[in-house]
């Protein structure tokens, strides 16, 4: 080289969003740090990013790698505009000899692992299969060696960019929102991942569907604006939006519909999928038309599309499931904070109406006094799930707070082992209905909120019906049965869940029993891990409490002779079949007797239907009084 | 010297291996297939096969505990089996929010402990020493947790001072990250300053019975300035290994704290990967608090070692 | 304390030691009626309380305190002095499992380490300081992942993370006395190790395991409440002060008092063992025997 050694030439990236912000701010400090090392900087800037993207349709020129192999080091902001896709953008690896340092833009939440690059020096534009294009170069040994100041204020500057990658996530505003709510997701991927965090979160926001359910819990379109049913009612055509995106930029037809129904048997892994079991082919006509075969007649099926097995997915979309989900939703993830909260920022891509917040943040509280605090204290606007009922009065008379109170799909249930033990005797079984004072119950473990049920239906579903009498509380006649069984000196194990309305109606679910003669031995077992595996998997229990919420789960809980209740009832299962298959009058008559079976055999005892309780700011408005869905839909949110 | 350092160095690393090994073991043992668990309960024995084969776990444990520690060792310890995310960049986001934590705590823990444990030693057979005695076997016997709740009821919900709970990044906004970081500091601060209190009482006090300290006052130093003349820093050294000591229990001893106040810290990731039996995760964070725990001990050898001259020439 | 220095010590301390024994009984009295308070209190729950403390009455939920519910009832309508009588019990057991389990290791582990020689006590103590790399709350929670959560299993795995501090107390003290002229000449007469640890130096030790495991004692009492309130306690109905501690949270604002009687419960008896052991401390001191 022929230049003068004391010229460090610099480039100078000062990316998107508050990058430039940023950068303005340290260039000239770097340049009196080179400068007080004897160096002299030569600057120079690029406009590459995420703007330039949306400008000219490409984050970086195409001679990139020469623009930037010559110079001695690289100052880059921040790169990540949300409405920019992840895979077009600008992405920079660079490293010392030693491959100390590497920043990439957007910076990563760390080092995937076993990334390491080979060969020096090629550049490339962000190839299509979504893998990061990267420049690589070496520092010159002279500034490897060069003094410690440089070596700090590059890392202070690394370090500056990278957090102001994550500054600009809301909070606070007129068009932030914060939610509270109680269980985290493990991950965003409800295709692998058991439990209704993820759809809850995800559900309508980020994924849509070609129907969803509306706060009536009636099915309407979303995806698809119309659809139709042939006279055999086993082949549905879907007429779908024209203008859909994806949030990777992809757009959305009718192949990533079939490829989305297809997928769900094929690469799911929880127990939902079954409910696509149905399917015989889902073939896309047209772009904006899809049709679907079943193998036999279903009304349950169309309902389905509604939950999480009905998500539409892009086939460019699937990689990352976990980490980086793609949907065609009005929100797309913009930031993850494990263990505290997600924020969700509104699309501006987003091909139907515009929500009201553009930026939403889900914060988790595991304790419920907590999350009570944070809205007393303007933390959150929103109490998501009210976790705690007997401290809703500290809202109740406030008039800074409005509270809604409706139903949902949580039937809080006694799981009783109809398949072993001593609960295997049906006596038993009704010894144990008879005995729960259900009123006292709920007004004691749950402060009176909620409803009573009777059966694993609520009363928003078109075939509720009242059966809390079938076992009116009489202590005396459980006391008898009991006897009669000749069960009377075993002791029953009560396994509860550690959850907050599990632990509490736990105590006075024993303390009824034994009241009535009953031996119990409670034990609690940490949710998920413990009780997913002990009580639900392997069914070594006689007695638990969960809330079922998924919709519509009778066939789920009590429909299979594996499933943990271990009930096996031929004439229950036909009676579900024949639900599914017939008219829609026919399906009404026969979820009614298929309830009251269950009901009259005692598979269960219903203990209450958890409410939905919400409190909010007096100014939130859309909020569901009753939740019918999965989903904590966050579209017809606003403020007044 | 040098063989002593070598000494204690080989020592460190000795008890590193061992509780890798000891910690490895352990999570070996724990009940619950970790793919079984990642892939729900109705996954298809197939299915967890892939996953199992996927994170290596249908290897030699051997192999297994060869790759973890390669992993830890050079910084890489891979994705988590349940978020699939780098576990690397989420361990040390949680270890500095509870650094973050813990380390004002115990600032404020020694603005307390110091003066007040002076001054119960030097009094500490007058009424003013008793009584702040008194008041620090009170401070020691209240649960952290407990302080934590009252000082949300009284600073937050009824006044309105303070932020009940939350945690924002000091970039992201200094000043919301100083109101949120107030009460939990103070709560783990005050009752740790009480227990801190003690040993500086105590230390003092035996420095006041030293040699030097009576020739001090002979010479016509009033007690106090003999004390501070002479006295504190010999008084400092147990007090500061108490001090390494706490301050590293503490990144998991911080978790109650970090519940009542909802920080995502390093002891609350704990909790919620042994919750999601998130095995690989609860290995390293295990492992990391045990490699501070050791590291702190080191130090505080190698502290002995450089200032006190006995142990320097090799006398025990 | 090292030998030249001895002199001026016995002279500087006799006076000292004379007016600070005056305070001693002052710690130790109340300390020692705290304790054996709550001792009583859990004695006597076997016999007497006056409710069934597991006992759902949603029919008194929430009573204030009256003739009838002394300190009031909880939001299950479970008489609150009746758990807490009933409370002390898992107190004293929880402290009982885990000075017990700390001590025994602790103490022989110690001895052993004070009384052999060379490179196995030096190893022995390594180990020993092994231990520390895991704190009690890391312990506990690892363990009831594996053993399921549950007092027993919280409590062995306090004490296991408190042996050191009894085997690092120990040595010293068994260093001590191996270093008396009634152990060189018990060992000069040829007894063996086994004779003198038992003869010699566990009844001098004793002093110091005493004062230890009335310390650990309140260690594991908070430990206790710290790990109910994270859910890795007594599981329910049991009652604990901990767990009531913890329930009574989400009630703060409606019935404080749900809070307040256990939480003087716990600071009580821990401070109770606080002083205790600090009473007990300025008896057994080994300084102050060493100045006599």
């Amino acid at each position: 080289m022929t230049r003068d050694p004391e010229v460090v030439r610099l480039v100078v990236i000062p990316g998107d969003g508050i990058g430039p912000e940023v950068v303005a701010a340290t260039v000239p400090t770097l340049r009196t740090a080179l400068e007080a090392e004897g160096h002299r900087p030569d600057v120079t800037s690029y406009d590459w990013g995420g703007e330039r993207y949306l400008r000219q349709g490409a984050a970086m020129p195409a001679d990139a790698a020469d623009l930037v192999r010559k110079t001695d080091a690289v100052l880059f902001g921040a790169v990540g505009r949300p409405d920019v896709p992840e895979h077009e953008h600008l992405v920079i690896v660079r490293e010392n000899t030693e491959g100390e340092y590497v920043a990439r833009r957007p910076a990563p939440y760390g080092r995937p692992r076993r990334q390491r690059h080979h060969g020096g020096g090629d550049i490339r534009r962000p190839a299509h299969d979504g893998k990061p294009g990267m420049v690589r170069m070496r520092y010159t040994r002279r500034l490897v060696r060069g003094t410690g100041t440089l070596a700090a204020t590059f890392a202070c500057l690394l370090l500056a960019a990278c957090s102001a990658g994550s500054t600009a996530s809301g909070g606070t505003g007129k068009n932030a929102l914060n939610i509270g709510l109680t269980a985290e997701p493990a991950n965003f991927d409800f295709t692998k991942t058991e439990g209704a965090a993820i759809s809850q979160a995800l559900l309508y926001n980020v994924y849509e569907n070609l129907v969803k359910l509306d706060q009536s819990g009636k099915i309407r379109p979303q995806l698809a604006t119309s659809w139709t049913l042939s006279k055999d009612r086993k082949t549905y055509t879907f007429h779908l939006v024209k203008n859909a995106r994806f949030s990777n930029g992809a757009p959305f037809t009718a192949k990533d519909a079939a490829f989305s129904i297809e997928r769900v048997s094929s690469d799911w892994t929880i127990a939902q999928k079954a409910q696509m079991d149905v399917v015989d082919t889902a073939r896309a006509v047209s772009p904006t038309e899809l049709k679907v075969t079943l193998k036999r007649p279903s009304n349950d099926w169309l309902y389905r599309m509604t939950t999480r097995v009905g998500a539409m997915f892009s086939r460019t979309g699937v990689d990352k499931l976990a980490t980086e989900p793609v949907g065609t939703g009005p929100y797309a993830v913009r930031k993850w904070n494990r263990g505290d909260s997600i924020t969700l920022a509104r699309r501006h891509d987003y091909w139907g109406r515009e929500p009201h917040f553009a930026s939403v943040t889900l914060k988790y509280f595991k304790d419920p006094t907590a999350m009570n605090n944070a809205l007393l204290t303007g933390t959150i606007n929103v109490i998501g799930t009210m976790q705690s009922p007997d401290s809703l009065y500290r809202f109740a008379n406030n008039p800074k707070y409005k509270v809604i109170e409706g139903t949902t799909n949580g039937e809080v249930i006694l799981s009783l082992n109809n398949g072993s033990g001593p609960l295997k005797h049906p006596k038993v079984r009704q010894a144990v209905r008879y005995a729960i004072d259900h009123k006292a119950l709920m007004d004691t473990c749950w402060a009176g909120r909620g409803k009573l049920i009777g059966s694993m239906v609520p009363p928003t579903d078109p075939w509720y019906q009242n059966l809390t009498n079938e076992y009116p509380y009489n202590r005396d006649k459980a006391r008898k049965l009991l006897e009669e069984s000749g069960q009377a000196g075993r002791t029953l194990r009560l396994r509860l869940p550690t959850l907050p309305y599990a632990t509490a109606c736990g105590t006075v679910v024993k303390s009824q029993l034994e009241q009535a003669g009953f031996k119990v031995k409670l034990d609690q077992l940490e949710f998920p891990a413990a009780w997913l595996t002990t009580v639900f998997k392997n069914a070594d229990y006689d007695m638990s409490i969960i809330s079922h919420v998924e919709p519509r789960d009778m066939q789920a809980v009590f429909g299979s002779k594996t499933s943990y209740t271990r009930y096996d009832s031929p004439e229950f299962r036909a009676l579900l079949k024949k639900a599914d298959q017939g008219t829609q009058q026919e399906q009404i008559t026969a979820m009614r007797a298929a309830a009251r079976l269950l009901s009259k055999d005692a598979a269960a005892d219903w203990l209450f239907l958890l409410p939905n309780l919400m409190v909010a700011n007096k100014d939130i408005t859309g909020l569901p009084v009753n939740t019918v869905s999965e989903s904590l839909d966050l579209t017809g949110l606003g403020r007044s | 010297m040098i063989v002593r350092l070598a000494q204690r160095i080989a020592i460190l690393l000795a008890s590193l291996a061992v509780s890798s090994v000891l910690v490895f073991a352990f999570m070996a043992v724990l009940p619950g297939d970790p793919a079984r668990v990642a892939l729900g309960t109705s996954a298809s024995d197939t299915a967890v096969a892939q996953l199992r084969e996927q994170f290596g776990l249908d290897r030699p444990l051997v192999e297994q505990y060869l790759s973890w520690i390669h992993g830890l060792v050079t910084f890489d310890p891979g994705n988590s089996y349940i978020s699939h995310t780098p576990i690397g960049p989420q361990i040390s986001d949680r270890l500095q929010v509870t650094l973050w934590l813990v380390g004002t705590g115990m600032v404020i823990a020694c603005i307390v402990a110091i003066p007040m444990g002076m001054v119960m030693a030097v009094r500490h057979r007058k009424p003013s020493g008793l009584i702040l005695s008194a008041l620090s076997q009170i401070g020691v016997a209240v649960p952290a947790f407990l302080a934590g709740i009252l000082l949300i009821t009284v600073f937050a919900v009824g006044l309105g001072w303070l932020p009940a709970n939350g945690w924002t990044p000091p970039v992201e906004d200094p000043v919301l990250f100083l109101k949120q970081l107030v009460l939990p500091a103070l709560s783990l601060g005050v009752v740790q300053g009480a227990v801190l209190t003690r040993y500086v009482r105590s230390a003092v006090l035996d420095v006041l019975r030293e040699d030097y300290l009576r020739t001090a006052r002979a010479k016509g130093l009033r007690p106090t300035q003999a004390l501070l003349r002479h006295g504190l820093r010999n008084a400092a050294v147990p007090v500061v290994t108490v001090l390494a000591l706490q301050l590293a229990t503490l990144l998991v001893g911080a978790v109650v704290i970090e519940r009542v106040f909802v920080i995502p810290g390093l002891g609350s990731l704990l909790l919620d990967s042994v919750s999601n039996r998130d095995l690989i995760l609860v290995q390293d964070v295990v492992m990391i608090i045990a490699t501070a725990v050791l590291l702190v001990n080191f130090l505080v050898d190698i502290v002995y070692l450089l200032i006190d001259p006995r142990l320097r020439v090799g006398a025990s | 304390m090292s030998a030249p220095n001895t002199e001026a010590a016995v002279a500087s301390a006799a006076p000292e030691g004379r007016r600070r024994r005056r305070p001693v009984p002052g710690s130790l009295l109340v300390g020692g009626l705290i304790v054996v308070a709550v001792l009583g209190m859990a004695l006597l729950s076997f016999v007497w309380t006056p409710h069934d403390p597991t006992l759902v009455n949603p029919a008194a939920r929430l009573e204030t305190p009256s003739s009838e519910y002394w300190f009031g009832t909880d939001k299950f309508g479970r008489d609150v002095f009746s758990q807490i009588m009933m409370g002390s019990r898992t107190t004293l057991f929880v402290g009982f499992v885990a000075v017990g389990v700390a001590a025994l290791v602790g103490v022989v582990l110690g001895i052993v380490a004070g009384m052999a020689p060379g490179w196995f006590g030096e190893l022995l103590m390594r180990g020993n300081d092994l231990i520390l790399a895991f704190p009690a709350l890391l312990l506990t929670i690892m363990f009831s992942a594996v053993y399921g959560a549950g007092t027993l299993v919280a409590m062995i795995a306090i004490g296991i993370a408190s042996i050191p501090h009894f085997a690092r107390l120990i040595r010293g003290g068994t260093l001590q006395v191996m270093r008396t002229e009634y152990v060189i000449a018990a060992r000069a007469a040829g007894r063996g190790p086994f004779a003198i640890a038992l003869r010699h130096v566990l009844p001098n030790v004793s002093g110091l395991v005493i004062v230890q495991a009335s310390v650990g004692f309140a260690i594991a009492v908070l430990a206790e409440a710290a790990l109910s309130f994270l859910g890795f306690g007594t599981p329910p109905p049991t009652p604990s002060w901990g767990r009531m501690l913890q329930e009574s949270q989400e009630m703060l604002s409606i019935a404080p008092r749900l809070a307040v009687f256990p939480g003087i419960a716990i600071a009580v008896a821990v401070l109770g063992f606080n002083l205790l052991g600090d009473g007990l401390r300025d008896r057994f001191d080994p300084k102050m025997e060493d100045r006599r």
